[in-house]
């Protein structure tokens, strides 16, 4: 614990002369659960490709596990794709197993460990049939394993709950805090932020493929002020000039950012100034509203259609 | 370098099992199988239907004394003419109407009799649908000439010459002609395993591509091991391949043998044996690790079919030019032809069929095998660069033009 588990400096990417990541840094520490936010097209996929050395950057450096050169570490840290692949002729068990020995783990140890892992969540039955016959969940789970299988120290997801229903979302999510506990560094890639805020203690926002934040979950929060909800019985009275300029009034409903000064001077001032309060809540804003402070609200749109997308798919 | 051992172990134990045991492999095995024993089988019997019944039959009406003489003249010959043996003679008892038994034998289609001799050796007379020029009549005259001959020397007390002979092992001059046959065999065989083996390999990342596992494959293990381990599980499958219908026609060849043996190349058959298997897998190895590189530029199976062709042909230009190397193998040609690494096995195969010198033979397969290295590498290079978009390839002679 306490060093980096994947540090990159100014890495760049470019397909058909379009930046695809221009110039991103990152620091992962060790035994952290990392997200990588971003609207799809942010450039997550190749970043991570990056760091895997599935391709190499352009420019810029990278070292994973300490290793200059990512697939030196390989029989370290377990990869699920974006795009799911497994040959579809295997059984389940030997498709874990071969993912397993791909990363140095001997064939017969990887296959008793896939039998006991896969009758561990429900897929008893499943251990000697083809791929093929198994449903795309089923199909995915397996692929989990099969990144899990030889207990790796960093484990990177991208996208994993795509495709997922809820329940299987849930699992993942346990599968994911479990690993962590264990002590290995995930780090993941979603257009989820829900999934991220429940999960992560870091993220990365990245958009148009720059970082636009790094750092915990908390800090992106705090990068908003607190949003105040008041409604008062009076719409207008000297108790006004307490509020900020730019509140905003919805059918009588107030909302703004808490003033610099705190609450209490505002209570005062609305107490005071007769506006009788009906309703006052103060909202600490979330993960959503932070990306769309730091991301833009194009990104953010962006993302909620593709999350809709998805669950419609799922 | 242990690790790129181990990941290409893998992929290759995954790849070879996944080969062996589908069911088309049995069908794989049992084409060419199948060929061999229709070859071996029909091969006997078409010798046979060609020794017994498409074989030129003459029927001499003659009487027995004077048939006598024409047919220990034909025997005296017969062996002069190797396997184009002289037609065969049948002795017809002389009928009243000369004409008429000429016209009825020549009808009769149970005899199938290609002319008639008639007229003895004093007024001999050839009647038949045979060229007037062709080999048939001038090998009837040779006979009968050699009968008359013989009858006169006879009795005048000559007696023939009685020829020794003192037989060697070899000689300069007919070996080098018998040892081209064997070369040009050993060729020709390692060239057709090749076509019909290494083709496989072209659309061997297709599966890859389409079930999207290649992103698994290159996030675990270096692009080179992947081609590596593909590589040699197929030169594996091939193998087993050949071992089969090796044992195959070997069955084939104890219950049908085969006329005649090939001449004993210059190394002897052990070693050309192993050299045959050492040279196949290095020809494979060249070729597919050239074919698995072009194959995996190709983004579907279409393509690949597409490739298909222009392969083939690739591949008989160097068949075709490492037949410089049978005979004058140490021409200028014969020894480009061993020095171009994709025609190299096929031009030291023939060369041990030739020359029984060794050091060439280490030289060659060292010579292949860093060529194997390089194709793999170059191949893997373009697919890291081209088809997972990774960048420029790290061999500078590659390096796209930037627009």
């Amino acid at each position: 614990m306490g060093g980096l588990a994947i540090e990159a400096r100014g890495l760049f990417k470019a397909f058909d002369g379009k930046a695809a990541v221009d110039g991103i840094d990152l620091a992962v520490p060790e035994g952290t659960i990392y997200g990588v936010l971003g609207p799809n097209g942010a450039g997550k996929t190749t970043t991570l490709r990056m760091l895997l050395g599935i391709i190499d950057p352009d420019q810029g450096h990278r070292t994973l596990l300490g290793r200059e050169r990512p697939l030196e570490a390989a029989h370290l840290v377990g990869y699920l794709p974006e795009e799911r692949g497994l040959y579809p002729a295997m059984t389940a068990r030997d498709a874990i197993a071969f993912m397993g020995a791909l990363r140095g783990l001997p064939l017969e140890v990887g296959k008793k460990r896939a039998a006991g892992m896969l009758a561990e969540n429900g897929l008893g039955d499943y251990v000697d049939k083809p791929i093929k016959s198994l449903s795309k969940g089923m199909a995915q789970t397996v692929q989990l394993f099969g990144t899990i299988i030889h207990r790796p120290k960093l484990i990177v997801l991208d996208e994993p709950f795509s495709g997922l229903d809820a329940i299987n979302q849930g699992r993942l999510e346990h599968l994911i805090r479990a690993e962590a506990e264990a002590g290995a560094t995930i780090i993941f890639s979603t257009h989820v932020i829900a999934h991220a805020e429940r999960l992560c203690e870091r993220i990365a926002i990245i958009a148009g493929g720059k970082v636009r934040f790094e750092g915990r979950v908390a800090e992106a929060r705090d990068r908003l002020r607190p949003q105040v909800r008041l409604r008062t019985r009076l719409t207008d009275g000297p108790w006004r000039s307490a509020l900020p300029a730019d509140a905003a009034n919805e059918n009588g409903v107030f909302h703004f950012e808490l003033p610099q000064s705190g609450i209490e001077p505002l209570l005062k001032a609305l107490i005071e100034g007769g506006a009788g309060i009906e309703e006052l809540s103060i909202e600490r804003p979330g993960l959503h509203d932070a990306f769309v402070a730091i991301a833009g609200e194009a990104a953010a749109r962006e993302m909620r259609s593709a999350q809709e997308s998805e669950l419609e798919t799922a | 370098m242990n690790s790129l051992l181990r990941s290409a172990f893998v992929i290759g134990r995954r790849d070879f099992i996944a080969t062996v045991y589908s069911k088309t492999f049995l069908l794989f095995l049992l084409g060419p199988l199948l060929i061999i024993g229709l070859s071996i089988v029909l091969g006997n019997a078409t010798e046979r239907m060609a020794r017994d019944d498409l074989k030129a039959r003459v029927a001499v009406i003659a009487n027995e004394a004077e048939f006598a003489q024409i047919a220990a003249a034909h025997e005296r010959l017969n062996p002069s003419f190797g396997q184009r043996e002289l037609p065969e003679l049948v002795r017809v008892e002389p009928d009243y109407v000369l004409d008429a038994q000429v016209r009825e034998l020549l009808a009769a289609k149970d005899k199938r009799i290609l002319g008639v001799l008639t007229g003895g050796l004093a007024r001999p007379m050839l009647t038949g649908a045979v060229s007037e020029t062709g080999a048939i009549r001038n090998q009837v005259a040779l006979i009968l000439n050699e009968a008359a001959q013989q009858g006169a020397l006879a009795r005048a007390g000559y007696r023939p010459v009685s020829l020794g002979f003192v037989k060697v092992d070899e000689s300069a001059g007919s070996l080098a002609s018998l040892r081209a046959l064997t070369a040009r065999m050993g060729q020709l065989l390692l060239f057709m395993l090749t076509v019909l083996l290494a083709g496989m390999l072209l659309s061997n990342l297709v599966e890859e591509k389409t079930n999207k596992v290649i992103e698994v494959l290159a996030a675990s293990a270096p692009v080179d091991a992947i081609f590596m381990g593909k590589l040699f599980a197929m030169l594996a499958v091939s193998l087993v391949g050949v071992t089969v219908w090796a044992a195959g026609a070997i069955l084939g060849l104890t219950f049908f043998p085969a006329g005649e043996s090939l001449p004993e190349p210059a190394v002897g058959w052990p070693l050309f044996v192993l050299l045959v298997i050492l040279y196949y897998s290095a020809n494979y190895l060249l070729l597919g690790a050239l074919f698995l590189g072009i194959g995996s530029q190709a983004a579907s199976v279409r393509e690949v079919q597409t490739l298909s062709m222009p392969v083939t042909v690739g591949q008989i230009l160097v068949f075709m030019f490492a037949s410089f190397a049978v005979g004058p193998f140490n021409s200028f040609l014969g020894i480009a032809a061993a020095v171009f690494p994709f025609s190299s096995p096929l031009a030291m195969i023939a060369r041990a069929a030739q020359t029984s010198e060794l050091w060439t033979h280490l030289a060659a397969l060292a010579w292949q095998a860093a060529w194997v290295w390089l194709t793999i590498k170059l191949g893997a290079s373009l697919f890291k660069s081209n088809v997972m978009k990774s960048g420029t390839p790290s061999i500078s002679l590659l390096r796209p033009r930037r627009s």
